[in-house]
């Protein structure tokens, strides 16, 4: 009974979701990119250009049918370290949103909750220091002290990401908490730990996966500044940060080692973004 | 039948209108007609989901086209066929002598602006003379407007912001706005109901004094049927979609012939005590699956074979002139 | 019949920060010396408008605000009493029943869910089978069928969820319900059932309703007693049809004249229009004396000045004017006091009684 009612629901929410084309679009692109992360020794034209591959004879080839990209200073192709990119890109995204959006998401439900107790004030003033900060000027700090690997740079990011969360849910709480159901739960002597997860919670879900997807696309981009500075991973491995840092300097006649990278970071963030509003739309709203 | 289309300012005929969404065709309005004389009063009465807001939103044009579809009928107001008339050209027929006072006035009014500037904007399209001029002839004409629907102190009320008015003031400076363009129909939507009954009925007794000294049209929609007896001196019933009743007030109510309107009347708690009426038994059907023949007919108790198989054609009732129902039951009393 | 609840000289004031510390305290004073009983099985009704404190007193009742003043007794047990040694036992005598039933049920969850809930704290039902068993019947008392149990509240329509809110509130067959405006947000029809099986549950189960409402018809046709509230006091209080046929309190006369009637008939039955002046004034900034006198069409200099003493006019009719207090006997002034305590009225109101 239950899951035919699940079903249909599904069914609904894409009908309203693909009412908007560009959410369509969104969908599309997040998946191929998906994809291609997942199967990538398999859908690279040449998976071993992506770690260690020296051929002097084939650098800085512009592009062309063998290397749609073009290949970069010491004869890799760029699109299957484009490829990889994309994993690397996806997996810090990823890493970086299932890390923070617990933690936040906890943060928020407790501050709201309590936001007449002091344990509510002192959250949100931590979160307020954190959210005044300029997310990437935060990750980039924590991320030149420490050692660079990539462990670090999910550190740092997580470290700029997290208060978006623990205000978003905050605020929803803070306008939940009254509402007669609630009240309800309260006054029957319901404990707090049932009313946080098993009643107000899923009520700020649907805003909670809006915010991961429009999340990952500006976390994928702060990870590629970082390493375009020089923070978080480190080469042979490609990042499209990388690629762009050591493209960057072959500006204007080797063009195609900074834009197809860059033209990368843009379709994953656009597409996340896209993918994003739509959900957006179709969960109706919200402070997010 | 022949005075009803003497100076017929508003003529909705036969309006046949759908939605298209997920679950299918949602066939809202089942052949809706209605008229408003130059200088009439008139009710448009239903509950919820009985389609009268989506009534009220074709006639001022605002509907949102898909997903809502006219698949037959026509709106005339004046000279304007309002389905044909472009997005572009409604302000024109607003303009021309239709206003439109809204229900809620909380939400209707912009909380970042204050009053002045809000009547402002509406005077630029009411009265094109008026922009151009610096302001100071419109602030003159906000204020008279002001006065006259009983506010005190103009002036002071221009300059401040909708969440320093009461819902009662706020309410006044929606009916001035509504007024500000001199118009031939005022189309009210639930006037009064956000707010306390002793309020509302000072709005009512204010709206309905206008309405009369400045010899306007009145096209009220609202599921309040006292307001409707206050106000207005001809009523139509509404249910899901289709006009089941109409007549003057005082006859429809004293003595109502649709079997909907009958019911309603009876829940309606009366001063005298005694217990209300039960409620009428069901739900209001889907649009999706709207029953066949006449909609009220699987929640009414004297339903028979025929009210299955075709809807009914609006009868006279035989006491009354003009007073006219949608049911077989008084098409049997006709031919009895 | 012994009374079950007792309010006794309420109040209740909220703190309005403004400013900064000492010069910034102000109070709204939402409850002020209001005083009634209830008695068992019977439907006591509060009817004002907005700002006056209704909601507020059933919320204190319920145990939701805590009262700054004055005294709450639950068959004999003051509420604080019933709070501290036995909550969940309290949660389960008194419940609510929201206005708005798009937000008294969570929602993202099922019917079932909500139902558990309360299942789970109140102790009610052992077992899973003994649960779902019990909330079937929980709808049918409503006339819900149990396919609605497991959809959530968005399916339902406005009459539905309230129905299920009074499924709910009744899970724990408790003594008293507290219905704050419950047909408010519903059509006409819908009303008419809800009233219908509100009474039907408080013939079947002996449970009181302190009715709070705006909406004097319908109160005329369920209530045994009504009190009107003005910006936190009482102003009136008589059984219900004393209350329409002889009102007393020009605010009362206000009120009943304002209704929106649908004949001629109806408009005979109610006192002549009465119009007060201007809005109602925000509870902040309550006028001094009597409340009402700077919107009465008969206020007297007094009115102004000192508040009116409560009187009571015999067969539970209590006011509070200084017209009354002018126009009644000398005796009975002043000592029926600001009281309007009514257990001494020995019949209990129930609905078929009203006439």
């Amino acid at each position: 009974m239950g899951n035919a009612r699940r079903r249909e629901t599904m069914r609904r929410s894409y009908y309203k979701f693909s009412q908007s084309g560009m959410s369509v679009v969104g969908l599309v692109i997040v998946v191929i990119l998906g994809l291609a992360a997942a199967f990538a020794p398999w859908v690279a034209p040449y998976p071993h250009h992506a770690g260690l591959y020296i051929d002097f004879s084939a650098k800085f080839e512009p592009p062309s049918l063998k290397h749609p990209c073009g290949t970069d200073g010491i004869g890799r192709d760029v699109l299957s370290r484009i490829i990889f990119g994309f994993r690397s890109s996806l997996f810090l995204g990823i890493a970086v949103t299932l890390f923070v959006m617990p933690l936040g998401t906890v943060l928020g439900l407790l501050a709201g909750y309590h936001t007449d107790r002091w344990s509510g004030t002192l959250v949100m003033r931590i979160t307020d220091v954190f959210l005044s900060l300029p997310p990437l000027v935060l990750a980039l700090t924590v991320a030149s002290v420490l050692p660079p690997s990539i462990w670090n740079g999910i550190l740092a990011l997580s470290m700029a990401s997290w208060p978006w969360y623990t205000r978003m849910v905050y605020s929803r709480v803070t306008s939940l908490r009254n509402e007669p159901y609630i009240l309800r739960a309260k006054l029957a002597g319901i404990g707090t730990p049932h009313i946080l997860f098993k009643e107000l919670l899923p009520n700020c879900a649907s805003q909670v996966i809006t915010k991961m997807t429009l999340e990952m696309g500006s976390v994928v981009l702060m990870g590629a500044t970082l390493s375009f500075v020089g923070l978080g991973e480190k080469p042979p491995s490609p990042g499209l940060g990388t690629m762009l840092a050591d493209g960057a300097q072959y500006l204007p006649v080797q063009w195609w080692l900074t834009v197809f990278p860059g033209v990368a970071i843009l379709l994953i963030v656009v597409g996340f973004n896209l993918l994003g509003d739509g959900l957006r739309d179709l969960y109706g709203g919200g402070d997010t | 039948m022949d005075r009803r289309h003497v100076g017929m300012l508003l003529t909705v005929c036969d309006l046949h209108l759908e939605f298209v969404g997920f679950d299918g065709i949602a066939k809202v309005l089942d052949g809706v007609s209605l008229r408003v004389k130059a200088g009439e009063k008139v009710g448009l009465v239903g509950e919820s989901g009985c389609g009268k807001t989506v009534t009220m939103k074709s006639i001022l044009g605002i509907l949102a086209s898909p997903p809502a579809r006219v698949t037959r009928g026509s709106i005339l107001y004046k000279e304007w066929d309002i389905l044909k008339v472009r997005k572009r050209g409604l302000p024109r027929v607003h303009g021309g002598g239709m206003s439109y006072v809204p229900q809620d006035p909380m939400s209707s009014l912009n909380p970042v602006f204050t009053i002045g500037t809000q009547m402002r904007d509406v005077l630029k399209y009411a009265d094109a003379k008026l922009t151009g001029r610096r302001g100071k002839r419109s602030r003159l004409v906000a204020v008279e407007a002001l006065a006259r629907v009983q506010l005190a102190d103009p002036e002071r009320l221009l300059k401040s912001y909708a969440f320093q008015l009461s819902g009662g003031m706020q309410q006044r400076v929606l009916i001035a706005m509504g007024l500000l363009s001199h118009p031939e129909l005022v189309i009210a939507d639930e006037p009064g109901t956000a707010l306390d009954v002793t309020i509302q009925a000072q709005i009512l007794e204010m709206l309905d004094a206008l309405v009369q000294e400045e010899g306007l049209a009145l096209l009220i929609i609202t599921h309040n049927l006292g307001v409707v007896n206050t106000l207005v001196d001809w009523v139509y019933t509404m249910y899901a979609g289709s006009i089941v009743e109409e007549g003057p007030t005082a006859g429809v109510f004293a003595g109502p012939a649709h079997p909907y309107t009958k019911a309603l009347i009876a829940c309606v708690p009366k001063l005298a005590g005694g217990g209300i009426g039960r409620g009428i038994p069901g739900r209001v059907p889907s649009y999706f699956a709207a029953p066949s023949g006449c909609r009220f007919g699987p929640r009414c108790v004297c339903a028979f074979d025929t009210c299955g198989l075709r809807k009914p054609e609006m009868t006279g009732v035989r006491e009354g002139p003009g007073h006219s129902a949608a049911c077989f039951l008084l098409e049997q009393d006709r031919t009895a | 019949m012994a009374d079950l609840l007792v309010v006794a000289n309420l109040q209740k004031q909220f703190r309005v920060a403004s400013g900064f510390g000492r010069a910034g305290k102000r109070y709204v004073k939402a409850v002020e010396d209001v005083s009634f009983a209830v008695q068992k099985g019977e439907t006591y009704a509060l009817v004002g408008e907005s700002g006056s404190g209704k909601t507020t007193v059933g919320y204190l009742v319920q145990g939701i605000y805590r009262a700054t003043g004055g005294e709450i007794t639950f068959k004999g047990i003051s509420i604080s009493d019933w709070q501290r040694s036995k909550g969940r036992e309290w949660s389960r005598q008194v419940q609510l029943v929201f206005q708005n039933p798009g937000s008294s049920l969570n929602p993202a969850r099922t019917i079932r869910q909500s139902f558990a809930v309360l299942q789970k704290a109140q102790n009610i039902g052992h077992g899973r089978r003994e649960r779902e068993t019990q909330c079937v019947r929980a709808l049918e008392n409503v006339e819900l069928s149990e396919k609605y149990l497991y959809s959530y509240p968005h399916s339902l329509s406005g009459g539905e969820k309230q129905r299920v809110a009074i499924a709910l509130a009744c899970l724990s067959a408790p003594g008293l319900i507290v219905l704050d405006e419950p047909t408010s947000a519903l059509d006409v029809s819908v009303q008419g059932k809800i009233i219908w099986l509100l009474t039907n549950l408080q013939q079947d189960l002996g449970i009181a309703y302190l009715f709070i409402t705006h909406d004097l018809s319908l109160v005329r046709n369920v209530a045994g007693r009504t009190s009107v509230m003005y910006l936190g006091r009482i102003v009136e209080s008589a059984e219900t049809g004393d209350l329409f046929q002889h009102p007393l309190h020009p605010y009362t006369q206000a009120l009943l004249s304002s209704i929106p009637v649908i004949s001629d008939a109806e408009k005979d039955l109610l006192p002549a229009r009465v119009t007060p002046h201007g809005e109602i004034p925000s509870p902040t900034d309550i006028p001094s004396g009597c409340a009402f006198h700077p919107r009465c069409p008969s206020a007297m200099p007094v009115c102004g000045e000192t508040l009116p003493q409560g009187i009571d006019l015999g067969s539970g009719h209590w006011v509070c004017c200084h017209l009354a207090t002018a126009s009644a006997e000398p005796a009975s002034d002043g000592e029926g006091g600001n009281d309007g305590q009514k257990s001494d009225v020995d019949q209990p109101g129930r609905v078929e009684r009203i006439q």
